[in-house]
């Protein structure tokens, strides 16, 4: 049995991607059960899926926290969520990466293999849209070797219908575009058979913080919405403000759905990194063409 | 001096709610509760009980309303029977999770379909799991004393839950009885004004039935179970100090003639009194029956029953509501689930009965005892749908 966690964000596809693979193996005759991370998720936040692919039944009903394999559809992910995290030594990370941006991981290939791909422009090329998740699954076959490319026709057909072809299209390139690096540190490419450790679940699951939760679990502290960072949600470019261009006339600072946007002390409109999802309304609505969304540097 | 009257049960009760002072009443009208709340509008209306009375449009907002009201620190109460209930259904779960503390009757009327408005427990039972402190009330007396009790209950520090009242529909909330009412004196000695800590309170901004995942899901869930099984003993407390005050005492279950019994009925409400008399036909013809009726029905008072029955050994159920596809009815399910651990075992029969006001009569209990006695046993099937009369 292989297990591979998918990480991307709402939004992104990495749900079906999960599903697609899963489709796919069943079809080749294997077992396979893919599943999202159940949760309030929404688009932009990150969100994660599970995939098990199996030669016989699975009997497993839960989430994977030491994969063999991570997929990962965003790499400005590795900023906000430890991706890597239970990923078996000499396991598999298969990145979508633009290969200018390519060497900033090679720190991760000390302990493991990485598959690195540019599967956003594999997508802008054959589908005309950044929508990776079936390139990604592209290179996860050149990775793995775990199912044929052509049993992808026809999940792709009943999920995509006429952008099916496009869809394998963009597998198709990752496929042949994505490069394989071997772990280069002294890490053993396949680490023994994890034991469960029981000790310490019992105390975990107690029910130890239960006499000092507040009346009916209300939440006591005021305002601690604050801590919820929606900055971690941008995906499509943050907002550039040209101030030459802007008239403080605030209109931005009255869209922006996360009040997101205040003055600094010169008077100048900036946002807050923390909270600006990146979804360009401000942008939309000044009527100086001030604010620009423009791409975000990572890593 | 409380004054003994004769007055109808719904309005002794809805006294009892103006003895109280509440503050807020938020209620729909459905019969048969209709008397309760519409004699508590006349109340506000006529300036006797400075309560403010919200007029809804549905039960579903009635029951809203008084979260709202409990978490603001009034003392509230609502009424509700039937249909009425069931479409509160999911905010009952809120009421008693959120650990609001507030007070409803119900006059236990059926379910449709077919649409029926009389008396049985199909309202009641499928609202067992909601997490209130449930009571029921055998006659006017119960309904006018424990309306008293529950506000002082609820209100408890150490319970701060939603309490609740069963009243048998027509047979007990239309009946005119005698009922000694307290007095306005009596009720302010027994009941101190409500000083709820409001919850909802602009001055300490807090966050009510916010969302909780899978790691504090539990934690809520076991506080309100522990604070439910710990309303007990505060219950007690209140039983003992109204007794002292008022002479008329009060348990979680009441028993009667179980000395050297070879059989005990078992009953909730109202017609526990008919079974109490079936139980005294039966002894005059050598029958050494007895009954135990329950008052208390969450939390469910299995170290007293188990006590109280022994050493009993044939038990009759009555269950006034059927529960399509299981085994027993909700009552009888309950009373043998507290024997499965005993080591006496004695032959428990569940007999549903009393459906949608279907006549309970002191024949149906002597024919409850008399199949109960005729040897039934364990293997014979466990529900005795419909007791007819002879
Ligand atoms: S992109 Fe603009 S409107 Fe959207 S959250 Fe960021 S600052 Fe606000
Ligand atoms: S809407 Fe445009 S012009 Fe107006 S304050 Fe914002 S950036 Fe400046």
């Amino acid at each position: 049995m292989i297990e591979i966690r998918f990480h991307g964000r709402g939004g992104q596809g990495s749900v079906t991607a999960a599903e697609l693979v899963a489709q796919a193996a069943i079809n080749e005759g294997k077992y396979a059960q893919a599943f999202p991370s159940f949760g309030p998720e929404r688009r932009g936040a990150p969100v994660s899926a599970f995939l098990r692919v199996s030669d016989s039944q699975i009997f497993l009903r839960e989430k994977i926290e030491a994969p063999d394999v991570i997929v990962v559809l965003d790499a400005s992910l590795i900023e906000l969520v430890d991706v890597f995290s239970g990923l078996k030594a000499g396991g598999s990370a298969v990145m979508n990466c633009p290969p200018h941006k390519r060497k900033s991981l090679m720190p991760w290939n000390e302990s493991y293999r990485l598959v690195t791909v540019d599967a956003t422009q594999a997508a802008m090329n054959n589908i005309g849209l950044p929508i990776a998740n079936t390139a990604m699954i592209g290179a996860l076959l050149k990775g793995m070797g775990l199912i044929k490319l052509d049993s992808f026709q026809m999940p792709l057909q009943t999920r995509f219908g006429r952008l099916a072809e496009k869809n394998f299209q963009s597998m198709t390139q990752a496929f042949h575009d994505a490069q394989i690096a071997e772990p280069s540190g002294e890490a053993p490419l396949s680490s023994p058979a994890q034991e469960l450790d029981f000790s310490g679940i019992i105390e975990k699951e107690a029910l130890m913080a239960w006499k000092s939760l507040a009346l009916g679990g209300d939440i006591l502290e005021p305002g601690n919405s604050a801590r919820f960072l929606t900055g971690t949600w941008r995906m499509t470019g943050k907002p550039v403000f040209h101030s030459d261009a802007c008239t403080k006339c605030g209109l931005c600072r009255l869209f922006c759905p996360e009040d997101a946007i205040f003055r600094d002390a010169d008077e100048q409109f900036i946002y807050n990194e923390d909270y600006c999802k990146g979804c360009g309304q401000c942008a939309r609505e000044c009527p100086k063409g001030a604010i620009t969304m423009e791409e975000e540097a990572w890593v | 001096m409380g004054l003994r009257t004769g007055i109808e049960v719904s309005l002794a009760l809805a006294e009892a709610v103006g003895l109280s002072r509440a503050d807020v009443i938020a209620a729909y009208p459905i019969t048969p509760q209709t008397h309760i709340v519409e004699h508590l509008a006349e109340m506000v209306a006529e300036g006797r009980l400075d309560a403010e009375y919200v007029a809804v449009e549905s039960e579903h907002s009635a029951i809203s309303a008084c979260l709202g009201s409990a978490a603001a620190g009034a003392r509230t109460f609502t009424a509700t029977a039937s249909q009425g209930l069931a479409f509160m259904h999911e905010i009952l779960f809120i009421a008693s999770s959120m650990r609001l503390p507030l007070v409803m009757a119900v006059a236990n009327r059926t379910l449709s379909s077919p649409i029926n408005i009389l008396a049985d427990h199909s309202d009641i039972m499928p609202e067992r799991d909601i997490g209130w402190v449930q009571l029921f009330a055998e006659n006017g007396q119960e309904a006018h004393d424990l309306t008293l009790q529950a506000f002082k209950l609820a209100e408890d520090s150490q319970v701060l839950l939603p309490v609740l009242i069963s009243l048998d529909g027509f047979f007990l909330s239309h009946m005119i009885e005698p009922v000694t009412l307290i007095s306005q004196e009596e009720a302010d000695a027994f009941l101190s004004p409500c000083t709820l800590k409001p919850r909802l309170d602009p001055a300490e901004p807090r966050t009510l039935g916010a969302l909780g995942g899978p790691e504090v899901y539990t934690e809520v869930k076991q506080q309100q179970n522990e604070a439910l099984c710990g309303a007990v003993p505060v219950l007690e407390k209140i039983w003992n100090e109204f007794s002292g005050q008022f002479g008329r005492s009060y348990r979680s279950l009441e028993t009667y003639r179980l000395d050297n019994a070879e059989i005990a009925l078992i009953t909730m409400g109202a017609v526990s009194e008919t079974a109490r008399s079936s139980v005294d036909q039966l002894r005059e013809r050598g029958i050494r029956a007895g009954l135990v009726r329950i008052r208390l029905w969450r939390p469910f008072p299995v170290r007293e029953l188990l006590s109280s029955l022994d050493p009993i050994p044939c038990i009759a159920v009555l269950d006034r509501m059927l529960s399509p596809g299981s085994v027993n009815g909700p009552v009888a399910l309950e009373v043998k689930s507290a024997f499965y651990q005993h080591s006496r075992q004695p032959r428990i029969n569940c007999f549903v009965a009393g459906l949608g006001g279907r006549e309970l009569s002191r024949r149906t209990f002597i024919e409850m005892v008399n199949r109960s006695l005729a040897g039934e046993s364990h293997d014979t099937p466990s529900i005795h749908l419909d007791v007819r009369h002879a």
